[in-house]
C-alpha cells in the first residue's frame, strides 16, 4: 500500500456551550479521533446524525481549528505551519460541502465562483474562461453556463459546479461532506459516478462523509464507523460489509434497509435500544455500552482504544482487547 | 387477498400558482387493502406527499382538488371522502384515517405536552373525560415503545429527541386505532438505528391490529423491507404497480427500471450506478403523452403524443407504458 497522505492522532474538538454564566459545558463533536487516509484512495466515514463527521471533515482541513491532537500532511504537521505553508495547503486540500443551495454565493455567477481561488492563490491558469469552461466540462456542464446564477440551476448541477470550484484549485485532497444527501436517487447515481472517475483522472485523495452506507460502500476501499464523536471501527469495506466486530457497526449494518426485498427480510437484525448518548453528556467508559447487548464491567470503567486486531481491521471495544 | 378498504380513482390535484396551474396529481388511480402495507415510491416533487393529502382533502391553498374519487369502506358501506361534508370529514381524520406526518417536530404543537396531544386526539373522537384519556395517552406511548411513559407525558416536544418525537406522532395517530395508516417518509428524519425500532414498530402495529398502511417514501431499501404492494409514482401519474418482489425482479415500467438500477445495494459489488438521464418535468407544463418519454430510452413516435393507458400485464401487475400496450405496433 501507498504512504499515508493525511493523518489524523487523537484528533479533539470541543465546542463551548453557556450553561449559566461563566459555567460552560463541552459538546464534544470530535472526541480523540486516529487514522490515516493513504495516498490515491478514497476513505470512507459514515456514522448517524451528529456523530461528528462534519466537524471531523472541516477540522481536518482546519476550517475550525482543533482543540488537541495532531493533523500531519505528507509527515508535516499541519498545526506547525507558518502561514505561507499554510496557505499552500488550503490550495491543496479542498472540500464540498453537503448543501449546493447554500454553498454558492448566490450573487456570483459561476465563473467568478470558480476563479475566485485559483485568483486569490495566484494560479497560472492561462487563459480564464478557458480554464473554467474546461472544468466545467469535465463536471459535466457546458460552455453557456459561465455566466449564469446559481439559482438557475438544479441541485445535481449546483454540486458539479461545486465540485469543479475544488478541483480549479488543482487539489491533492478533497472531501465529500455528503455531496448527494440533498439530491434524488438518480441524480445522486451520476454525481457518485462523476466523483469516482475525476478521483482517478486528477489521482486524487478524498475523504468522503456520508450516512448511507450503501454510497460509502460504492465509494470507498476502506471505511471508518463513527460513533458520538469516535471512530469505533475501521475496515476493508468488503470485510466490512461481510463481518462487523464492533457491536455499533453490527448493529449500524444490520439496520440498514437493503433495495432488495428477498435480501432485506431474510436479514438477521440486530435492533439496539436507546439512542445515542448526548455530546455533553457522555457516559464514562465506551461510549455505546448503555446500548451494547455485550456489556462487560470494564466497559463502564475505561473507555477502549483503537486496536490492530488484523491487518487494516481496527476496532475499539473491549470485546476484543 | 382480503377486501379493499380505499379506493382511489382517477384523482387530480392542480395547484394555482402565480407562475401557472401545476399539474401535480393526474390521473392518480390505486387500491388499498386491508392488512396491508402500500408502498407509494417516487423522487422530489413526483406529487406523492400530494396525493397522500388529497385523500383527506388536505390541500391548502392554491391547491385544488380537480376531481376523481376517494371511496372510503367504512362498515362495508363505500363513502367518496371527496363529496362528505367538512364536518363528517373531520370524523374521519385521526380515527379511522390517520396520518404520520414527515417532520415530527413540526407536527408537535410546542407549547403543549406530549401527554396534552395525544390525549386530545382521543377526546376529539371518543366521549371520554381528560382523566380517560390522559390514561389512554400514557397507555398508547408505552405501546409505542417510550420508555418510562408516565414521566414523557409531561414532557414538552423540544423536551424529546427526534426518534421520541417521531414515537409521539406515531402514538398519537394509532391511538384510535385507525383502519388506514398513512406514514409520510416516517424515518426520513431520524437515524438508521432509530428507523430500525421505527420499521419494527411499524410491523407490530400491522400484524396486531391489521392495519393497512400507505407507506410514502423515496427510499428504496425501506419500500423492500415494508411494503406489500408498490406503486411507482412519477411527475404526477402511477407509472407501475405490483407487489414488492415482482417490482424488485421484474420491473416493466422504464422509470421503475431506471429507479432500481441507480440506488447502490451494499450487498453487491458494483462497479458503476446508472442514473436517469435528463431531470424531472416542470409541471406546468409537463410533456406531452407520457410524462416519462423525454428521459426514457425506449421512447417511441406514440410515446409523445397520448398518454399511455394502464395495462395489467399479469394478475395484479398493472403498469402505464406504451411498450405494454401495444404501441410498438401501431
Amino acid at each position: 500500500m501507498s504512504k499515508p497522505l493525511i493523518s489524523v492522532r487523537n484528533l479533539k474538538k470541543y465546542f463551548p456551550v453557556r450553561r449559566f454564566l461563566f459555567a460552560k459545558d463541552y459538546v464534544k463533536a470530535v472526541d480523540g479521533v486516529s487514522f490515516d487516509i493513504y495516498e490515491g484512495e478514497m476513505f470512507g466515514v459514515v456514522g448517524e446524525s451528529g456523530c461528528g463527521k462534519t466537524t471531523l471533515g472541516r477540522t481536518i482541513l482546519l476550517l475550525i481549528p482543533p482543540t488537541a491532537g495532531e493533523i500531519y500532511y505528507r509527515g508535516e504537521n499541519i498545526l506547525e505551519y507558518d502561514k505561507e505553508k499554510l496557505k499552500e495547503f488550503r490550495r491543496r486540500a479542498q472540500i464540498v460541502f453537503q448543501d449546493p443551495y447554500s454553498s454558492l454565493d448566490p450573487r456570483q455567477t459561476i465563473f467568478d465562483i470558480i476563479i475566485e481561488g485559483p485568483r486569490y492563490h495566484g494560479i497560472d491558469v492561462g487563459d480564464p474562461e478557458e480554464f473554467v469552461v474546461s472544468l466545467l466540462r469535465k463536471v459535466g456542464l457546458e460552455e453557456y453556463h459561465l455566466y449564469r446564477y446559481p439559482h438557475e440551476f438544479s441541485g445535481g448541477q449546483k454540486q458539479r459546479i461545486a465540485i469543479a470550484r475544488a478541483l480549479a484549485m488543482n487539489p491533492e485532497f478533497i472531501v465529500f461532506d455528503e455531496p448527494t444527501s440533498a439530491l434524488d436517487v438518480s441524480v445522486q447515481a451520476s454525481i457518485l459516478n462523476m466523483i469516482k472517475q475525476l478521483q482517478k483522472e486528477f489521482n486524487l485523495t478524498g475523504m468522503f462523509i456520508s450516512h448511507d452506507l450503501a454510497v460509502v460502500k460504492f465509494m470507498s476501499r476502506r471505511i471508518g464507523v463513527m460513533y458520538v464523536g469516535r471512530i469505533v471501527e475501521i475496515g476493508d469495506s468488503d470485510e466490512l460489509f461481510k463481518e462487523q466486530l464492533h457491536p455499533y457497526t453490527r448493529a449500524l449494518f444490520s439496520a440498514i434497509p437493503i433495495p432488495n426485498p428477498r435480501v432485506t427480510r431474510s436479514k438477521k437484525k440486530m435492533i439496539v435500544k436507546g439512542e445515542p448518548p448526548s455530546p455533553i453528556h457522555l457516559p464514562r467508559g465506551c461510549r455505546f455500552y448503555p446500548r451494547c447487548p455485550y456489556a462487560m464491567p470494564i466497559c463502564r470503567t475505561r473507555e477502549p482504544d483503537l486496536m490492530e486486531i488484523d491487518k487494516n481491521r481496527h476496532v475499539a471495544c473491549w470485546l476484543y482487547g | 387477498m382480503s377486501e379493499p378498504i380505499l379506493r382511489v380513482e382517477d384523482l387530480r390535484v392542480y395547484f394555482y400558482t402565480y407562475a401557472g396551474v401545476v399539474k401535480a396529481v393526474e390521473g392518480v388511480s390505486f387500491e388499498v387493502y386491508s392488512g396491508e402495507v402500500v408502498g407509494l415510491i417516487g423522487e422530489t416533487g413526483c406529487g406523492k406527499t400530494v396525493t397522500s393529502r388529497a385523500l383527506t382533502r388536505l390541500i391548502p391553498d392554491p391547491g385544488r382538488i380537480e376531481g376523481g374519487r376517494v371511496l372510503f369502506r367504512i362498515n362495508s358501506e363505500w363513502v367518496d371522502l371527496l363529496k362528505l361534508p367538512d364536518s363528517e370529514l373531520r370524523k374521519i381524520r385521526g380515527s379511522l384515517i390517520s396520518y404520520i406526518f414527515q417532520d415530527p417536530s413540526s407536527a408537535l404543537d410546542p407549547l403543549y405536552t406530549a401527554g396534552y396531544q395525544v390525549a386530545e386526539t382521543i377526546i376529539a373522537h371518543n366521549k371520554v373525560g381528560w382523566k380517560e384519556a390522559w390514561l389512554k395517552a400514557i397507555d398508547a406511548l408505552r405501546s409505542v415503545l417510550i420508555p418510562d411513559p408516565e414521566a414523557r407525558v409531561k414532557n414538552y416536544p423540544h423536551e424529546l429527541s427526534g426518534g421520541m418525537k417521531q414515537r409521539v406522532v406515531i402514538g398519537t395517530s394509532i391511538v384510535n386505532e385507525p383502519k388506514l395508516l398513512i406514514a409520510d417518509e416516517p424515518t426520513t428524519n431520524v437515524d438508521v438505528t432509530i428507523q430500525a425500532q421505527i420499521i419494527d414498530l411499524l410491523h407490530q402495529l400491522k400484524n396486531l391490529r391489521r392495519t393497512s398502511i400507505m407507506l410514502i417514501t423515496h427510499n428504496m431499501g425501506l419500500i423492500a423491507e415494508m411494503a406489500d404492494r408498490v406503486a411507482v409514482m412519477y411527475a404526477g401519474r402511477i407509472a407501475e404497480i405490483a407487489d414488492v418482489y415482482t417490482l424488485f425482479e421484474e420491473p416493466l415500467h422504464p422509470y421503475t427500471q431506471g429507479l432500481i438500477r441507480c440506488v447502490p445495494d451494499p450487498t453487491k459489488e458494483i462497479k458503476e450506478l446508472y442514473p436517469i438521464p435528463g431531470t424531472v418535468p416542470d409541471l406546468i407544463n409537463p410533456p406531452k403523452g407520457c410524462r416519462f418519454w423525454p428521459r426514457c430510452s425506449k421512447a417511441m413516435d406514440i410515446c409523445k403524443r397520448e398518454v399511455p393507458p394502464r395495462v395489467e400485464v399479469s394478475k395484479g401487475h398493472f403498469v402505464e407504458c406504451w411498450l405494454y400496450a401495444g404501441g410498438g405496433h401501431e
